[in-house]
């Protein structure tokens, strides 16, 4: 009986070996995935505010067609006029210029809303007199800011720029604008008068 | 992993408290082998395509191993017992790495699997044999718990590691089924060969562990239950007591 219990004793000592010995054979594979080529382009910022109160529409641009060399920006259409004590809702287009027709990424950034996040930020020369207020949001849990669609609220008279940036926060998004990197930083004149 | 000890201790005692019983009343016999071999997978387990949620990136064919042994009732019923693990290797890792290059948009992604598919099984049922001199064939159904235990998944988002996320080694567990024929040839009256070729079904439910998924977005798991069974060849040694 010793016996057969040492012999029993054994195999499952052996199979048990076995199980921790190839279970323990940690393997490790790893790949890589480059980047694609033929990434698009973000040439083109264009806002487009609409006044609640009487549907005057302020249309400006921010446009770099050449993105890849150092040629300035042309920033002659970064412009908002715009009146005071108003509110006027705010829609973004990014769009690539380079492809004929231009490539709407818009509607990209909309289904990657998840990850990424548009800020803005009036200059201190505009001060307490634009407040602009995200008024969209994204899918995560709980939902965080997209900027897409924003309400520009205006009230005294002031000059200044608008900064408007573009972050890619790829499973960083948080609702600040520090993770993550930037795809888009332009500037916008804003005139508020009467 | 505290949990498989302690049914690999079960399962042992278990077996040997079956041969004092049988010692003590001088009835029966037992059997038992050691085998080692090939088996297959199939289905969604070993699917490789990035968006489909069930695909489980296992490789269609890995390594088994088991104790099989038997308790005889009666001449030819015996009570067959399965300590038995399978091992199954990733493959098709350039999908996943590609799908989430794409779902998150970054520049450049690295998938890094550690480990293998683990699927480890306990198993009881009638085995019912027929004894041809020193050849003797069998055929059983065997039922009981099946373990499941993934590889674990790191995935960095470009050099952000900060966006780093992990799907870390998970179990879970299913009822496994187990049914085959099988030869036994005995060389002396204690040391013989089996061979044996069985059909194996479980579907263990896995409650995914993951890590800093902090957005909703690129694929996602957090249970997988998917069929993970096959048929498996397996040659060892057997030794009759």
């Amino acid at each position: 009986m010793k016996k057969h219990n040492f012999i029993i004793r054994s195999l499952a000592s052996i199979i048990l070996i076995s199980n921790l010995f190839i279970a323990g054979c940690k393997k490790e594979e790893q790949v890589v995935s480059p980047p694609l080529p033929g990434n698009e382009f973000l040439t083109t910022v264009k806002l487009v505010l609409v006044n609640t109160a009487n549907n005057d529409t302020v249309i400006a641009f921010w446009r770099d067609l050449t993105p890849e060399d150092s040629n300035p920006a042309d920033t002659s259409l970064a412009v908002l006029n715009l009146k005071e004590n108003s509110t006027y809702k705010a829609t973004v287009y990014l769009l690539d210029e380079t492809k004929t027709p231009a490539e709407d990424i818009t509607e990209e950034i909309k289904e990657r809303a998840n990850y990424h996040q548009l800020f803005y930020f009036p200059s201190s020369n505009l001060g307490a007199n634009l407040l602009v207020n995200v008024t969209d949001s994204d899918t995560n849990s709980p939902p965080l800011p997209l900027g897409i669609t924003s309400n520009f609220i205006t009230s005294s008279a002031a000059s200044g720029k608008v900064n408007v940036i573009l972050k890619h926060q790829p499973n960083v998004k948080n609702g600040t604008f520090a993770p993550g990197s930037t795809d888009i930083d332009v500037n916008f004149q804003v005139n508020i008068s009467n | 992993m505290k949990n498989i000890f302690l049914k690999i201790a079960l399962f042992i005692s278990t077996t040997i408290s079956c041969v004092q019983l049988n010692a003590q009343q001088e009835r029966g016999k037992l059997f038992i082998s050691i085998l080692g071999g090939y088996t297959t997978a199939s289905g969604n387990f070993t699917k490789t395509e990035y968006t489909n949620i069930a695909a489980g990136y296992a490789a269609k064919s890995g390594l088994n191993i088991q104790l099989h042994s038997g308790l005889f009732v009666s001449k030819n019923l015996a009570i067959g017992l399965v300590l038995g693990s399978r091992f199954f290797q990733t493959t098709g890792l350039q999908s996943l790495s590609d799908g989430y290059l794409d779902d998150f948009d970054v520049d450049s992604t690295t998938v890094t699997l550690s480990g293998d598919y683990i699927n480890m099984n306990y198993l009881v049922g009638p085995t019912y044999t027929f004894p041809l001199g020193k050849l003797s064939v069998d055929v059983h159904v065997l039922a009981g718990l099946s373990t499941l235990r993934t590889p674990e998944m790191r995935v960095d988002l470009e050099d952000n590691a900060a966006a780093t996320f992990y799907q870390r080694v998970s179990t879970g567990n299913g009822l496994g089924i187990q049914a085959g024929v099988g030869a036994r040839y005995f060389f002396s009256e204690k040391v013989g060969v089996e061979l044996r070729v069985d059909y194996f079904t479980a579907t263990p439910n896995v409650i995914i562990q993951n890590e800093n998924r902090t957005n909703n977005a690129g694929r996602f798991l957090n249970t997988y239950k998917q069929q993970i069974g096959g048929i498996g060849a397996s040659l060892g040694i057997s030794l009759a007591l």
